[in-house]
């Protein structure tokens, strides 16, 4: 399934041009693309280079202001997405939806439901042929369960057997890994290799380069609208496509050229010759993903991991490093927190039920001013939560907060943040925005009783206030623009210039780089950092073991809803953060 | 800051309005003998003289008022369906305080009437805000039930213990002279509540843009998790809106007996609380938007009843050309009312869209 120039293209978008006029945004200015079958091609660029665009007008979501579609050598028009599901498009979307209360069958057989006698739904047909597809594929999906009951992981995975019921002929997929372990993107690539080589053409929209490297035979870059170059992937390099992505006219800081740098330390420490090597052992661990070797699988990875770390020791300095950048914040703040005393914020002895099974147990953990306390885990082993815990949405049944010298039991967000709390969710487009409200209405929400004057808003200040913030933090929107026509970069910047506008003594982000390009997760890092370095205490949820390492002071690891273990400084390593994890008796069978 | 204006293309409102006449006149044409002077009837007679003219804009008033009623709930994100019952209610409470508060100077005895029977309507809907807030009990359901069991009583109450023995009329005694709002354009019976109405319009438009509460109050409709992350006391939210709705269908109902009608007749609000909500719906929800909604509205009633007077049309034919209007003018909004309305109808069955929280 290796990448052939002579691959047959099996579609081509000629000179798309797709303009929103409400914002007067160019999402799409003469892209072409070509699609080849039995190909994993990657889509990157930067948040709003019209990536999702170009692959809304593919799969007939929208409709090209101008251009061609060719699809098997005919110009093709989709003026609804069922045409392009007809004829063999289909596109995941970042969030799949479904309805939660029914089953997984129910879901995705909606549409093309097979008939039994007098018209009825031929339930067990039904099943059968999603059992078969699942065991075929490997897709760890029972038909049979609720979809509210799925782990936000599975939906992907769910929506991608729904797509296979329709035997797709393209297959897109956009930030499919986003809610995912690295057990699960395993699993997930595993299953994209095999659709590749049934001969589907698969395109992925990623932000991670490095996915690119494991997964993508090819790799388009797309910058401000267009498809600026296309790459086969033993061809490419980091470096290349990163400068293709940001472009020339772009500078970049030291900032950038750490996390760069990082990024292709990271490539060299995976083991084996750029290309074909890389491809080869990421499929060797693909193809025990999916059978009950799949701890085995993670962990193979983690041990491939530490040999990298091995021996690349030599170039890994300490200066270059995103952990060596860590460490030495960790070094400075560890001498802060002598001083600083006692905790801003903690909870003790939290615990929280479902019926009788435990969803939290007896968890306890404080922060002090200026430092950055990660809490990772696999997502599922109460990560939310507990992110639902410490911002006050849900009150334990047991336990308490101390925020600064008060001691809470009734837990509220309001009285959260009466204390001083901000906090980033991870849900941002229900809990941490109100996408039909305005840029502006979003930015004030914490600072709407200092915008007025006897109860009655003050224009003049709310204007002044908001363009501040959208100054400071580079929200690339008008004031006025309803918050559902931003991008995900520009919304989560709105929610972060919000929550930071407080002055918060203690804030909580959870996941806050999820769906990021690369340049918006360095802006979201550096704030953080400069967060501790002002002296305050934050909270970091992550289930991404390379952010939480990079960022935090002290690490907590979560596993089946305890705090499995707190790491300090001169205990982590990415190793074994994925032991606690996977919970430590995994660990034996590792060795 | 959105203010949320009732916008909407002027061409598509322009068609909406250019096919809500032809229809009309379709089925005047096929529901009348003398489809000429219905037409004439229908169209022009409000306008032919200040009786009708008056009466329309009266009839104006109190669609402003329910239709903010409405308006000003859906903002919030809670739904008063109770709005008949408390137009009602607040009749027979204010008919009632005028009758007893006889010695009073009229100010006073204005005052103390108008309060009763708008306090007695908010606290009907605020019941329904107050069981949500502690039961968590569906206030579309409560409101709805709760106007439902209080119409057959109040019917019981003019027919019986409060009725006039001086009159042939199903209605409460007439309220004394005194107490009896200033009319403009007599004959007709429009009175200087029209005032009222139109400052509350303007009083809730304030209260919603340019207000730290309006704010909170809307941004608890859009996305009440948000506003209850954002640390908004969301109760609140629930339990003022609808006391207000019920306030300002209160209004409604003491301007009938203060100033329109004199007295509760029985059954006179059939169809108010249900029209209120085809104003804000067409309204768009928005206080502003709500004028011209009203007016619409008003303007179809009274030419129907025109034309019933004065040609042998009948009341179904007249109740089907509201109805079709109806649905022409909604249909031109429905791609922005939909979605809140699928997602709240949704809620109630149980459905939920997948972003709505992690399972």
């Amino acid at each position: 399934m290796s990448a052939h120039e002579n691959n047959r293209p099996i579609a081509e978008l000629r000179e798309i041009t797709k303009r929103f006029p409400e914002n007067n945004v160019w999402a799409n200015r003469n892209a072409s693309l070509t699609i080849r079958a039995g190909e994993i091609q990657a889509l990157v660029g930067e948040n709003g280079a019209g990536k999702s665009t170009i692959m809304h007008v593919l799969s007939g979501a929208l409709q090209p202001d101008s251009g061609q579609i060719l699809y098997r050598g005919l110009p093709t028009r989709f003026e609804h997405p069922r045409d392009a599901i007809e004829s063999g498009i289909i596109m995941v979307h970042q969030h799949p939806q479904f309805v939660p209360e029914l089953q997984v069958w129910e879901n995705l057989v909606l549409g093309i439901e097979p008939r039994g006698r007098f018209g009825a739904i031929d339930r067990s047909a039904a099943i059968k042929r999603i059992a078969e597809l699942a065991a075929r594929y490997r897709i760890p999906i029972n038909p049979n369960q609720r979809v509210e009951h799925l782990a936000s992981s599975r939906l992907h995975l769910a929506a991608i057997l729904g797509a296979l019921l329709r035997d797709p002929q393209i297959l897109i997929l956009d930030e499919p890994t986003a809610p995912c372990n690295e057990h699960e993107v395993e699993l997930l690539f595993a299953l994209l290799r095999s659709l590749a080589a049934d001969g589907r053409a698969l395109i992925l929209i990623t932000h991670k380069l490095r996915e690119v490297f494991s997964i993508a035979d090819r790799v388009t870059v797309m910058r401000h609208g267009a498809a600026v170059a296309e790459r086969l992937i033993a061809e490419t390099d980091v470096r290349e496509l990163a400068s293709l992505m940001i472009g020339e006219d772009c500078q970049m800081d030291d900032e950038d050229l750490r996390l760069l740098q990082a990024d292709l330390d990271h490539e060299r420490d995976v083991p084996g010759a750029p290309g074909t090597g890389r491809l080869a052992g990421a499929g060797a661990a693909g193809a025990g993903a999916a059978g009950p070797g799949a701890a085995g699988a993670r962990a193979a990875d983690a041990a491939g991991e530490v040999d990298g770390t091995g021996s690349a020791t030599g170039h890994r300095s300490a200066a270059h490093s995103p952990a060596g950048g860590a460490a030495n914040s960790a070094a400075n703040s560890a001498a802060n927190s002598a001083t600083a005393g006692a905790p801003l914020f903690s909870i003790r002895n939290v615990s929280l039920y479902e019926g009788h099974f435990p969803l939290l147990s007896d968890v306890s953990l404080s922060v002090r001013a200026g430092t950055i306390v990660g809490i990772t885990g696999i997502r599922e082993n109460g990560l939310e939560h507990l992110e639902d815990v410490i911002s006050g949405s849900t009150i334990p049944d047991s336990g308490e907060a101390v925020i600064g010298d008060k001691h809470i039991t009734e837990f509220s967000p309001r009285r959260f943040r009466r204390l001083g709390v901000a906090y980033v969710p991870t849900d941002r487009l229900i809990r941490g925005a109100s996408m039909d409200s305005s840029v502006q209405e979003n930015l004030i929400l914490l600072r709407r009783k200092r915008l007025q004057k006897r109860g009655v808003l003050d224009r003049k200040r709310l204007e002044g206030f908001s363009s501040e913030l959208k100054e400071r933090f580079g929200i690339a929107a008008s004031l006025k623009q309803p918050l559902r026509r931003l991008s995900g970069g520009n919304i989560q910047k709105v929610i972060l210039s919000r929550e930071l506008s407080i002055g918060a003594r203690v804030v909580i982000f959870s996941e806050p780089s999820w769906g990021l390009d690369f340049r918006s997760r360095q802006f979201v890092y550096h704030e953080i950092r400069r967060l501790r370095d002002e002296g305050t205490a934050v909270i970091l949820i992550s289930a991404d073991i390379d952010e939480v390492l990079s960022l935090s002071d002290e690490i907590a690891v979560m596993f089946k809803g305890r705090i499995a273990t707190v790491l300090r400084t001169e205990q982590r390593t990415r190793e074994k953060i994925g032991e606690y994890m996977l919970g430590l008796e995994k660990q034996e069978r590792e060795q | 800051m959105s203010r949320g204006s009732p916008r909407g293309s002027f061409a598509g409102i322009a068609i909406a309005l250019i096919a809500a006449v032809l229809v009309t006149v379709v089925m005047l044409v096929i529901g009348s003998r003398t489809p000429q002077a219905a037409i004439r009837a229908f169209f022009f007679g409000p306008f032919s003289n200040t009786y009708y003219l008056g009466n329309m804009i009266n009839g104006f008033t109190v669609l402003v008022l329910t239709g903010l009623g409405a308006a000003l709930a859906f903002r919030a994100g809670v739904f008063n369906l109770g709005g008949e019952g408390q137009v009602y209610i607040a009749a027979v409470v204010t008919a009632v305080t005028a009758n007893a508060v006889t010695h009073a100077s009229a100010p006073v005895g204005i005052a103390l009437a108008l309060t009763a029977g708008v306090l007695a309507a908010a606290m009907t809907a605020g019941l329904s805000g107050l069981f949500r807030f502690l039961w968590d009990t569906d206030e579309l359901i409560t409101s709805f039930l709760i106007a439902s069991a209080s119409i057959p009583i109040i019917d019981y109450m003019i027919v019986g213990p409060l009725n006039d023995p001086a009159s042939n009329l199903l209605t409460t005694p007439r309220i004394p002279e005194a107490l009896r709002l200033l009319r403009i354009l007599p004959p007709s019976r429009l009175h200087i509540g029209i005032i009222a109405a139109l400052a509350v319009a303007a009083l809730a438009y304030f209260l919603l843009f340019h207000t730290v509460r309006g704010y909170e109050w809307r941004l608890t409709g859009l996305n009440i998790e948000f506003a209850r992350y954002g640390g908004i006391n969301t109760g609140m939210y629930i339990l003022v809106p609808m006391a207000i709705s019920g306030a300002l269908h209160g209004l409604a109902g003491s301007f009938h007996v203060l100033g329109t009608h004199h007295a509760a007749l029985v059954g006179f609000s059939a169809g108010l609380g249900w029209n209120g909500l085809a104003v804000a719906l067409i309204g768009r929800s928005h206080p502003l938007g709500v004028l011209p909604a009203a007016m619409v509205f008003a303007y179809l009633q009274s030419g129907s009843r025109t034309a019933i007077l004065h040609t042998e049309f009948t009341f179904e034919l007249a109740t089907i050309i509201q109805a079709v209007v109806f649905f022409i003018i909604t249909a031109q909004h429905l791609p922005s009312i939909a979605p809140r309305f699928t997602r709240r109808i949704g809620a109630r069955l149980g459905i939920r869209s997948n972003n709505g929280g992690d399972s």
